[in-house]
Order: structure tokens, then C-alpha cells, then sequence
């Protein structure tokens, strides 16, 4: 795994604050499964079950993301395994702006570049 | 394919606090019951989502071994001792098997040669040598077998001490009617026997160690097997 940066965040940690700050806008909490199918909607298979785990615990660790078992008498009355329930910490959502924020002058950065060398493959 | 994925983090899990492997394990649990349902309320067929299980899984395997060296450098630094015992462990291992595979190579080594020198028609087959050393090598083999689980691996390191000695000589002396450099060496070399006494001695000390470091006591008695609390594991897994 490559290093990093301290405060910077991989690409998977990234999509894991995106895709989870939604889904607990709309659910309150995520799960692994709710956030592997999430990220796939978006073109990519689904992560897998290492990458995922071992990603999301690493971020607990680190306070980006909080986490407890669900009770395990709602997911025994649901007829399922109990889930751990995942929370975008504060922490977690600064991480994310901050993330967000540093990508957007490269992206910028990006484009000035393809639009120059456009230019310059005209004149 | 589930009954796969509980044995492989069974495996990549082994030897963690039971609370670590417990929570891995039902975070697994929960994430292939949910996928198959999902799976199932879009109608996906079966052969499909088990591809789907594997491919997840397979993908995330050097995470899961990196999970597991974290998680064994945690455990290490919260008891030292407990590192300490399982490094010699690694260590012992990987010196006995690497001697295991050599002895085992070295015996098909001679049978290839002791085979070639047949078809040529040099010598006869079924020597007394020849029957030996396929013997010892299955021998071998077998000891090289008992390595594999935890428990059979001091009977193995005991085990291998025979054929790994009869190997040597058993091995040099067909070589010496079938290999012109190897009877060269053994009659030109005039401390030849004394080096074969030498490696009989280390190879003897090296596997009796090991067995004595493998033997299992009380204290050491191997960890429970574990536990799932839910019932959604696959049978086999949970108690």
C-alpha cells in the first residue's frame, strides 16, 4: 500500500466519506454492504470484502468514522446477521471538505493543461 | 462460496484475540447476507452472485493479510512476550519446512537420476538403494504432510528426522554408482564422511528442537475454535 501524505486520504477513503455522508443523510447510519453497493452504483464493481473492512476500520481508528453493533434483537426480529452501523464523524466530514477542496485546484490545474495543449496543437 | 470466504478469514484471522476475530467474522457474515439478498431481490442468478462473492473476495486478500499484520503488531506491542514467542514460531517454521522440501527434493532428485541411469540400461532397477530412497522420500513427504497443522507439526519435525538422515546416505550412495563428479567428490574429499556427520547431527538437532518447541502442553493447548453468535454463518463455522 503507498504511503501517504499525513492528512491526506486515498481514494477509497474518499468515496467511503462521500458515499457514507449521503447514505446517513438518508438513513441516519451505513453498513459495509450499503456502502460497497453505493460506491458501485457509481460505475465501479463492488469493493471488496478485504479492501472494505480493512479501509473502514483503519478510518475508525483514526476518528473519521465511529461505529457500533446494531442490537442484535431488531436484526435477529429482521431475520438477518446484526450489522455494525457506521457514523461520518465530524472529524470525518472535515477530512472530506479538506479532500475535496485539494482536488478541485487540480482538477482546475487539469483542465488549464488540456485546454493549452488544445490551443497549442492548433496554432 | 460463504462456507470459502469463513475459511479463508478463519485462516487469516488465526491466532487474533477472539474479540477481533469475532467482530471480523460478523462483520463477513452480515455483508454476504445482505449482498445475497440484494443479489436475490434483483433477480440474479445464483452462479452469478457466488462469482460476484468470490471476486470480492479474492480481490481483498492482500488487504485481509495486511489486516492481519496490523493487527498482529498491535497485539504485539500490547504483550512483547507473546511477539517474541510467535516470531521463533515463524522462524521454526520456515527453517523446517524449507529443510522438509529439501530433503524431499533431494530424494526425487536421486530417483530422477537413479531412473535415467535405468532407462540407459547402466544399472538394474529395484536396487535395494533405489527402493530405499523412494521410500524414505515418501516418508518425506508425509512428514512434510504433518507440518502443515498446527497440532501433527511436532510429530512431523520428530517424523522427518529418520528419513532426512537416511536420505543423505541413502542418496550420496546411489549417486556414487550413477554420478561421476558425485564419486569423484566422495573419493577425492577426505573429509566427506565427516561433513555427512555433520549435517546428520544439525539436521537431527534443528528437528528435535523444533519438535520440543511444538510440543504441545497445557498452556500452550490450542485456542477454542470459534465462536459466532448469530445464526447466519454456515455450518461448520459456527459452534
Amino acid at each position: 500500500m503507498p504511503r501517504r501524505k499525513p492528512g491526506s486520504l486515498f481514494p477509497l477513503e474518499v468515496a467511503i466519506l462521500e458515499h457514507g455522508s449521503a447514505i446517513q443523510a438518508r438513513d441516519g447510519r451505513f453498513y459495509g454492504f450499503s456502502l460497497a453497493r453505493s460506491i458501485s452504483e457509481s460505475g465501479e464493481s463492488l469493493t471488496a470484502h478485504g479492501t472494505l473492512y480493512k479501509a473502514l476500520g483503519r478510518m475508525t481508528d483514526s476518528g473519521l468514522l465511529s461505529s457500533s453493533w446494531e442490537d442484535p434483537a431488531t436484526a435477529e426480529a429482521e431475520g438477518r446477521p446484526r450489522r455494525r452501523l457506521y457514523e461520518v464523524t465530524a472529524e470525518g466530514a472535515t477530512a472530506l471538505s479538506r479532500a475535496v477542496a485539494a482536488a478541485a485546484p487540480s482538477r482546475v490545474i487539469a483542465a488549464n493543461t488540456a485546454v493549452t495543449s488544445i490551443v497549442t496543437s492548433i496554432a | 462460496m460463504s462456507a470459502l470466504v469463513y475459511r479463508w478469514a478463519a485462516w487469516y484471522s488465526r491466532d487474533l484475540p477472539e474479540t477481533v476475530t469475532k467482530e471480523r467474522r460478523d462483520e463477513l457474515a452480515s455483508d454476504i447476507h445482505e449482498h445475497t439478498a440484494w443479489a436475490r431481490s434483483e433477480g440474479m442468478p445464483d452462479g452469478r452472485l457466488s462469482r460476484d462473492i468470490a471476486s470480492r473476495t479474492v480481490r481483498g486478500i492482500f488487504s485481509d493479510l495486511g489486516w492481519r499484520r496490523m493487527q498482529l503488531r498491535r497485539n504485539d506491542a500490547l504483550d512483547p512476550a507473546a511477539g517474541r514467542r510467535r516470531r521463533v514460531n515463524s522462524a521454526a517454521l520456515f527453517l523446517v519446512a524449507a529443510v522438509a522440501l529439501l530433503i524431499v527434493g533431494w530424494g526425487v532428485a536421486v530417483l530422477s537420476r537413479v531412473g535415467q541411469r535405468v532407462l540407459e540400461g547402466a544399472i538394474s532397477p529395484w536396487s535395494d538403494t533405489a527402493n530405499g530412497v523412494i521410500a524414505f522420500t515418501v516418508l518425506a513427504t508425509l512428514g512434510l504432510a504433518l507440518l502443515v497443522r498446527r497440532r501433527t507439526r511436532f510429530i512431523g519435525a520428530l517424523w522427518l528426522i529418520v528419513p532426512a538422515i537416511a536420505l543423505l546416505h541413502l542418496g550420496t550412495y546411489a549417486l556414487i554408482s550413477t554420478s561421476v563428479t558425485i564419486m569423484m567428490l566422495t573419493f577425492n574429499l577426505p573429509s566427506w564422511d565427516l561433513l555427512l556427520l555433520a549435517l546428520d547431527v544439525s539436521v537431527a538437532l534443528l528437528l528435535v528442537g523444533a519438535a520440543l518447541w511444538w510440543w504441545p502442553t497445557r498452556s500452550q493447548a490450542p485456542h477454542p475454535a470459534p465462536v459466532v453468535t448469530d445464526a447466519f454463518a454456515p455450518n461448520g463455522v459456527h459452534a
